[in-house]
């Protein structure tokens, strides 16, 4: 994707408990040109975006174990980090309006990596 | 008259016990009536209508009768003449009960000072004799032949009102025993002549079991009295079937009571509804039920399609044309988009219009491509193979076709042919404005998908027109419903 090249190189945080789904995500979103920080949780999630502050995106998962699902997760970052995109996936077909917080964008498993794409890119011109 | 069956005492006797007629409620006021009819038509002190059981009589109407039978309503058999109506099955004159055989030893004589008898036999509508209609006097005389005829044409209508109590008291048995729920009630309407609530009229026993609300809680009372929650579901039901006359079924989750119940309500005359009503809250928690289960498979569905997705594109990492592995993966978007169409509906059914939709939109071509055509509801099986096929079509559009470039549109439209188990379904898809194409020499998976047509056994049609490509499929429309 040497298109993204003059693109300065965003960070991405990939939360998901599935290795196998987060391995797909961290390839989605290195071939956009992004560098990925992995996740297996949402408290994971936040000690890492404690720990750091070049995170942009945050891509998470909706269903994961720990003190809090990724709506929760969604939820604080939207309080805590108000700045920080974020993109929520689930195998629910759809997300009610309300149910997540403003700025944050839903799709719904098996997402289209293309889409999931221009979404990173479109944030990352913000 | 007509002939008197000859019955059993004790089948006439269970058949009077059914009828309702020893019961003293009932009609009773109508049958005093024709005693008070009787009375002055032939000037006597005493008319009775008799109901003779086993043991006694029972006046089902009466008037003149000296205290204490008058309040009693009945006499043992020993005070009866009546009873010898019922024995011979034929009118009982007596002129002077002193002198004549069969009654002269008659405590009635006594007690109640019986001395001219005139009576004549009263039948159920099924024929058993029941007992008679009688006129009384104190004092000797001589009946005539036309006083006799009087009293028996009378007879006809206290049958007559008998079989209408027995009727009504069917029907009333039947609402009262029933398991449903049953109510009549009563419209209530604002200065607008607006329907703003109800006032139950009449409650069966089931209503109470059902609800759990007291008859005497409930006639006479408002709905909005009585489970406010109900308003917001109900009102707008009734004021359906009062506005257009028209039955209507509606079941309604009563948060107060914690139920469902479906109402079956219609319309009575003098704005009035009846209607009847079943729990069916262990039906509905089922559905619930139900829907949960079928929301969590759609959920582990969707989520194996994605790691199908992760295996997909872990393995085709080193795959170098990049082109098949993007392929594949809209296939299965594709697949997951139909699913979730046929989840809406619990997997019954997704409409023609909506799959194909959602193929063009995966696509990004929908604005460009004019979908019409009947309301069709697909099966799950031809709602999955359609959205890959017109999924294919579109994505062959886009690289070759007529959406290929910046002016070419596409037409989907579809009819059904033909009548009842013949009825067939004919799509055509149709390109234009596209460039120059000629018929490809490869068949890839694609195509053979295409080919494949709605339901899997072929009877699809590619022509490569000069306009561009055109397809049409055809389906018999049992087989595009078929689960």
């Amino acid at each position: 994707m040497g298109q993204q090249a003059s693109l300065p190189k965003l960070v991405v945080l990939v939360v998901e408990d599935e290795p196998l789904l987060r391995m797909m995500a961290v390839d989605l979103v290195e071939d956009a040109g992004f560098d990925a920080v992995e996740a297996r949780s949402a408290d994971e999630a936040v000690a890492i975006l404690e720990a750091r502050t070049d995170i942009c995106v945050v891509f998470t998962d909706v269903d994961m174990p720990g003190s809090m699902d990724g709506l929760k997760l969604a939820a604080s970052i939207r309080d805590r980090w108000p700045p920080i995109e974020i993109i929520i996936t689930s195998g629910h077909q759809s997300m009610r309006e309300d149910m997540i917080p403003a700025r944050t964008k839903f799709f719904a498993k098996p997402y289209d990596t293309l889409k999931v794409q221009d979404m990173l890119h479109q944030m990352a011109l913000h | 008259m007509p002939n008197p069956i000859p019955i059993s005492p004790t089948s006439r006797i269970s058949a009077i016990k059914a009828s309702g007629l020893l019961s003293r409620s009932g009609s009773m006021s109508q049958f005093n009536l024709i005693t008070e009819h009787v009375r002055t038509a032939l000037s006597v002190p005493v008319a009775i209508i008799s109901i003779v059981d086993e043991d006694r009589q029972v006046f089902a109407g009466h008037c003149g009768l000296p205290s204490p039978w008058d309040s009693r309503g009945e006499t043992p058999l020993t005070h009866s003449f009546c009873q010898h109506v019922v024995e011979s099955a034929a009118p009982l004159v007596v002129n002077d009960a002193n002198s004549h055989k069969l009654v002269h030893e008659n405590h009635a004589i006594a007690d109640l000072g019986v001395v001219a008898y005139l009576g004549v036999p009263i039948s159920l509508p099924t024929g058993e004799l029941v007992g008679a209609l009688a006129a009384i006097d104190t004092k000797e005389r001589v009946w005539t032949p036309h006083e006799q005829r009087f009293l028996e044409t009378l007879a006809k209508v206290v049958e007559r009102e008998i079989a209408v109590g027995i009727s009504e008291r069917k029907y009333r048995s039947m609402f009262e025993e029933m398991q449903e729920g049953w109510y009549v009630a009563s419209a209530i309407r604002d200065a607008d002549s607006k329907l703003v609530d109800i006032r139950f009229e009449e409650i069966n026993p089931a209503f109470e079991r059902l609800t759990g609300l007291p008859p005497d809680r409930v006639v006479g009372a408002r709905l909005s009295d009585l489970v406010p929650t109900a308003m917001g579901d109900m009102i707008p039901a009734y004021d359906e079937v009062l506005t257009t006359g028209n039955t209507q079924v509606y079941a309604n989750k009563e948060v107060a009571l914690g139920r469902w119940y479906e109402n079956r309500i219609r319309k009575l005359d003098g704005d009035r509804i009846a209607s009847i009503f079943t729990d069916v809250t262990e039906r509905k928690d089922a559905e619930e039920l139900q829907g949960v289960l079928n929301k969590e498979m759609s959920h582990r569905l969707k989520n194996t399609l994605a790691m199908v997705q992760a295996i997909a594109s872990q393995t085709l990492r080193p795959v170098e044309d990049r082109h098949y592995v993007l392929a594949f993966e809209k296939r299965l978007h594709t697949l997951a988009s139909a699913h979730d169409i046929l989840f809406r509906t619990n997997w019954q059914s997704a409409s023609l219009q909506t799959v194909i939709e959602a193929s063009l939109e995966s696509v990004g071509m929908a604005e460009r491509v004019n979908v019409a055509g009947p309301a069709v509801e697909l099966g799950p099986r031809a709602a999955l193979s359609a959205s890959l096929l017109i999924h294919e079509l579109a994505t062959n559009a886009v690289k070759h076709g007529s959406l290929s470039n910046d002016t070419g549109i596409v037409t989907v439209e579809w009819v059904s042919v033909g009548q009842s188990d013949e009825e067939s379904l004919s799509l055509t898809w149709r390109e234009s404005g596209g460039p120059a194409i000629d018929e490809p020499t490869s068949k890839g998976f694609g195509s053979k998908l295409i080919r494949m047509g709605m339901v899997g056994t072929g009877g699809v049609e590619v022509r490569y027109e000069r306009t561009g490509l055109v397809v049409t499929m055809s389906g018999q429309l049992t087989h595009l419903k078929e689960q």
